[in-house]
């Protein structure tokens, strides 16, 4: 149970690094490296409190999707016997309905814009900001019992004798 | 300290078998070796072949063991003749030679008139001529002839090497033990039992008064505890209906003779209860008893003798008694606090990695899929062991003895009763062991799979709960290890029998 609730507060930290650092770092990419064109009836300034609306609440759904794996993982993967064990099955699926979720809501919430990078852009900062927050708490901080489960976490593994 | 244990005969062959078990959970004091012989005529007896096996693979799961935990810490070697091979599990038979007859044993047309008349009354014809290469069958007379001559501490192997053995420890100021396991009532250990006990102490006597005094001499001397329905047209053979009037003729020459005194300390055990076996054979692989909790005293009883410091003054006898004649409770048997905690972490290390880490250890490297076990990959992956040739050893040599440890105490278990189902005597055997009745009896078998629950019943004594399955396979995933790949197998199990300890 410690390490669900290590791996919470791991999933809030990373939440919390999202909200404050990532999301703002991210309108200014947009406003001035790629300075995203709405089209007309919308300001770029309109269109950049929507991205970071949008992105905000993206990321609170990812923390409570790892906020899910952590719990149902936990006790799901209570194994009395050998053939419960495994956990990869799940947390693929919490990880793919995770991203098509943000993928669906970051489309149909996010104007397009003249250049289509301007969407895309948005689109993948909402992807990728619900990865690091699944991905990484669900790698560094998964149950016991599954905490190889998550793709690549064998490797990550050998090195981090925390685990 | 050095140890010795004799087991003669069948019923000495299982006291030896439930001593091995006891050394592996961890009872037997301090970490000193312990030498075992067994001494059967008949080479191919089924219990003595249970115990000579159960002997090796004891062995053979103790090689590279690293670490300082209870598990099978006791060193066990096989007493060999000199010339013996290494390999081979040792019996020796006090009628090497090929002369399985008496009459041929005493070379009885050689003998002058005298001592063949002499002979003659001793023994019947019958007596003469019957086949003793599946034992003594049932007469301790005939035995104790042959053992007389057969046991010689100055010419004849093994014994010469054990000699030189145990006075070369008394020359390193390394006390020794020996004990001795016999029945009264059979053939072999009623012969053997009194016969080797008098060479021995013959032969400590002759030591310096200061290397005798390091000797002591017990004896564990099982009085009848089963019977067998008649053995049909063999000839000569035991027949249970006598054996306790052999043992009355027997404890009353023992007193007569003070046959007991050569011991320095003597345990005697029996049931009123006698097991019914399920079947009777004259001798032979087929003539293999089960376990039976009276062994587990005698081994209980010869870890007492062990761990207890010799006395000088006159020899001790040591009784002991259940509560109630149908049941067998913790506190029924001696130093029952330690003995239930270490037989019953037994278990349940046993029953954890038969129902769970073996058959995980085995579906992944036949499937792959190592994520699903972290336990795995810290113990075996990350440290570069083969594990699918571990699976062919080490695993599989833990697998059997495991398999063997659970049907012993399921065995004893059912012996107080004759059933498994009817509430725990010692340990609730019902989740790993069932008890089929058919045409001979019940025979006790383990169970191809497990109840989930079953670790639950597993208690250790104490307050406070033990760690359920969920909480051993979290224990071990968190578990992680620096030893090399020679020595991770064994470090597994370490860690697998602290878990279960606790």
């Amino acid at each position: 149970m410690l390490r669900v609730v290590l791996g919470l507060i791991f999933a809030g930290l990373l939440t919390a690094f999202c909200l404050i650092v990532l999301i703002p770092f991210e309108v200014s990419i947009l406003e001035n490296q790629i300075n995203v064109s709405p089209f007309a009836g919308t300001s770029q300034q309109q269109w950049l409190a929507i991205f970071q609306d949008t992105a905000f609440y993206q990321v609170w759904t990812a923390f409570f999707f790892s906020l899910a794996w952590l719990l149902a993982s936990w006790y799901r993967y209570q194994i009395k016997y050998w053939k419960r064990a495994g956990g990869r099955l799940l947390w693929s699926g919490f990880l793919i309905v995770l991203l098509l979720f943000e993928l669906a809501v970051g489309w149909f919430r996010t104007d397009p814009t003249q250049d289509v990078s301007g969407k895309l852009a948005a689109i993948l900062m909402y992807v990728g900001n619900a990865l690091l927050i699944f991905y990484l708490s669900s790698l560094l901080s998964s149950p016991t019992s599954v905490k190889y489960a998550p793709i690549g976490a064998v490797a990550v593994g050998r090195v981090n004798k925390f685990w | 300290m050095s140890y010795y244990a004799f087991g003669i005969g069948g019923t000495g062959a299982k006291c030896v078998e439930s001593l091995v078990h006891i050394a592996a959970a961890g009872l037997l004091p301090d970490k000193e070796d312990l030498h075992v012989l067994f001494i059967d005529p008949d080479g191919a007896n089924g219990s003595v072949g249970r115990a000579t096996s159960l002997l090796k693979n004891y062995r053979d799961c103790r090689l590279g063991k690293v670490g300082s935990e209870e598990l099978f810490k006791t060193k066990i070697e096989p007493l060999r003749a000199k010339d013996a091979d290494d390999n081979e599990p040792y019996i020796w038979s006090p009628l090497a030679g090929g002369k399985y007859q008496l009459d041929s044993f005493y070379s009885s047309t050689l003998l002058s008139d005298e001592t063949r008349f002499l002979f003659d009354i001793l023994f019947t014809p019958e007596e003469q001529k019957t086949n003793l290469e599946v034992g003594f069958r049932g007469r301790p007379a005939i035995g104790s002839a042959v053992m007389a001559t057969a046991v010689d501490f100055e010419k004849s192997e093994p014994w010469r090497s054990i000699r030189k053995q145990m006075e070369a420890d008394v020359g390193n100021s390394k006390p020794v033990k020996i004990v001795l396991f016999g029945s009264i009532f059979g053939g072999t250990g009623a012969s053997g039992f009194p016969t080797i006990g008098r060479i021995i102490r013959d032969w400590v006597e002759d030591l310096r008064s200061e290397a005798s005094s390091a000797v002591d001499l017990g004896g564990v001397l099982l009085l009848p505890y089963f019977s067998f329905p008649p053995v049909e047209d063999q000839g000569v053979a035991a027949n249970s209906e006598d054996f306790l009037l052999n043992t009355q003729a027997a404890l009353q020459y023992y007193a007569n003779k003070n046959n007991l005194g050569v011991f320095d300390r003597t345990y005697l055990l029996g049931s009123e209860n006698r097991i019914r076996m399920r079947e009777a054979k004259v001798g032979g692989r087929l003539q293999e008893n089960d376990p039976h909790f009276i062994e587990l005293y005698a081994a209980l009883a010869a870890a007492d003798f062990f761990g207890t410091e010799s006395e000088a003054g006159a020899p001790q006898f040591i009784l002991a008694a259940r509560k109630a004649g149908d049941r067998l409770t913790w506190s029924d048997l001696p130093n029952s606090t330690d003995v239930q905690k270490k037989l019953v972490h037994l278990a349940r290390f046993c029953y954890s990695f038969l129902n769970t880490f073996h058959p995980m250890i085995s579906d992944i490297v036949g499937r792959g899929s190592e994520y699903r076990a972290p336990w795995y990959i810290q113990f075996f992956k990350y440290r570069g062991v083969p594990v699918r040739d571990q699976l062919d050893g080490k695993l599989e040599q833990f697998r059997t003895y495991c398999q063997r440890y659970l049907l012993w105490l399921a065995n004893i278990e059912y012996s107080v009763g004759e059933n498994l189902t009817d509430g725990p005597n010692l340990i609730a055997s019902s989740s790993y062991a069932t008890a089929e009745q058919d045409r001979r009896g019940g025979e006790v078998r383990i169970r191809d799979r497990f109840d989930a629950d079953g670790l639950d019943t597993l208690h250790l004594p104490g307050e406070g709960k033990a760690l359920g399955p969920a909480a051993i396979w979290n224990g071990m995933s968190d578990t992680h290890t620096r030893a090399n790949a020679d020595e991770a197998t064994w470090t597994f199990f370490n860690s697998l029998y602290k878990q279960t300890g606790n």
